[in-house]
């Protein structure tokens, strides 16, 4: 039996928001539930289909291997999300991973995820030239429709912090893709 | 357009691309037994790396004790007790390269190179600096973008042939990049070309197709992309028929000691048919 086996029957308490306050949780439950949100999250900050899901797995892998005291968090998933955007963020890992991929994967590894449209990459694209915490604040509310007070956790950073790098990070996609400027 | 009707559609997008992702992975249909797999994928490849640098350091101080012998002679040779050889430093670290997954490269030559304090990479992948990710990597190269910022539909066609010259040739009409003009160059004994390319320091990715600056594509499909300002050293070899790319990259943090150790570090590579 494997130490992963060992661990993985031990029921923990998660008091995240998306599963209820003191239920059992296990690693797998936590997996399966937080997967395809943090492999987006990925994918949006490395702009990288080959990588993205090894950054995921990675990010999981950290979590799995501190399992024991993740599950005592209050908001292990906010944690997954700290650790996977950083990761993204980085241009080490980030190249680190793609290098990976494209070595463990031939042909083209980018068979299972399909190209974003034209649009949605330039976006995302703009997103990822904006300084490093306009990107990461900017992923976290819309696409991981974050609160600011969520973000501010997962950045340790203040909420005021958040509230201007998400003014900012909005101000120069807008510039940058000649947008009109939104009401709120 | 707004910002919020933009970013909402972009949102759609990426969650409509994970989900064909998880749709298409049809071999591994439960979750957990794709993070099982990946866990137990890198503890293998972690075991393999551990077994290759054990190989491949004690064959490097071997080779390299032999040398000693037949240049200088027995007599210089320092001779060590067994128990000062245990004590001893190990001598320099050997990083082992692939060429990227090129199965026809890789299952005939091993790629060692002495690897300098301040950088490090797994065996068989990039080396990476401490300067923001630069480092040194080694490719066989398919073929080469006709306009690495708008790479979609450029590969070049016909492509490059698979000599040295073609990709020269295939880099040096490269649109917007800078090259230097290619000089004679030779590695372990493999000759081939030298040149230098350059990223216009000016280039907004974000105006690229795919938000990257492609430079060439592997035989398996891989990309290789620069960001702005980079420079790139490239030795171009010629492997016994098959041609090779060492890749030194430079990025606005290097510094010309950094420059110089890349360029040792290239120097010192051995590259021995298996």
């Amino acid at each position: 039996m494997t130490w992963l086996n060992l661990e993985r029957g031990d029921p923990v308490v998660q008091g995240g928001e998306s599963a209820a306050v003191g239920s059992l949780e296990t690693f797998e439950e936590f997996y399966a539930r937080e997967f395809s949100a943090v492999v987006a999250l990925a994918f949006a900050l490395s702009g990288s289909r080959t990588a993205s899901e090894d950054l995921a797995q990675e990010a999981f892998l950290a979590a799995h291997r501190n399992w024991a005291r993740v599950a005592e968090y209050e908001r292990p998933d906010l944690w997954v999300r700290r650790v996977v955007s950083n990761m993204s963020m980085s241009m080490f890992r980030r190249r680190y991973a793609e290098a990976r991929a494209l070595a463990r994967f031939a042909p083209r590894p980018a068979a299972t995820m399909p190209e974003l449209s034209a649009d949605d990459a330039e976006f995302w694209a703009a997103v990822r030239s904006l300084p490093r915490r306009q990107a990461q604040v900017i992923a976290l509310r819309y696409l991981d429709d974050r609160s600011v007070a969520e973000i501010a956790e997962i950045l340790g950073t203040a909420t005021g912090t958040v509230k201007k790098q998400l003014h900012d990070g909005r101000q120069n996609v807008i510039r940058r893709l000649r947008l009109e400027e939104d009401d709120s | 357009m707004t910002f919020d009707t933009r970013a909402h559609r972009a949102v759609q997008g990426i969650h409509r691309a994970v989900e064909v992702m998880e749709m298409s992975d049809t071999k591994t249909p439960q979750r957990i037994t794709r993070f099982d797999q990946y866990r137990e994928r890198k503890s293998r490849n972690q075991r393999i790396a551990a077994i290759a640098v054990g190989i491949a350091v004690p064959v490097a101080l071997l080779l390299g004790a032999v040398r000693l012998l037949g240049s200088n002679g027995e007599t210089n040779v320092p001779v060590t007790t067994p128990s000062e050889s245990l004590t001893a430093p190990l001598g320099p670290q050997i990083h082992l390269f692939t060429a990227f997954g090129d199965p026809s490269f890789d299952g005939s030559y091993v790629i060692k190179m002495e690897l300098f304090d301040g950088y490090e990479g797994d065996p068989g992948d990039v080396v990476f600096g401490s300067d923001g990710g630069q480092g040194i990597s080694t490719w066989t190269v398919g073929n080469v973008y006709a306009d690495p910022c708008h790479s979609s539909g450029t590969l070049l066609d016909p492509p490059i042939d698979s000599s040295v010259h073609g990709l020269v040739a295939g880099l040096t009409s490269q649109e917007r990049s800078h090259a230097t003009k290619p000089t004679d160059v030779e590695v372990d004994g493999y000759a081939g070309k030298y040149m230098e390319m350059t990223v216009p320091a000016g280039t907004n990715m974000a105006d690229c197709d795919h938000g990257q600056y492609r430079i060439w594509v592997s035989p398996q499909g891989g990309n290789r992309y620069r960001e702005a300002g980079q420079r790139d050293m490239l030795w171009i070899l010629n492997v016994d028929g098959t041609r090779l790319v060492i890749d030194a990259a430079l990025g606005p943090k290097t510094t010309l000691q950094d420059r110089r150790d890349r360029i040792q570090m290239v120097e010192s590579i051995q590259i021995d048919p298996v």
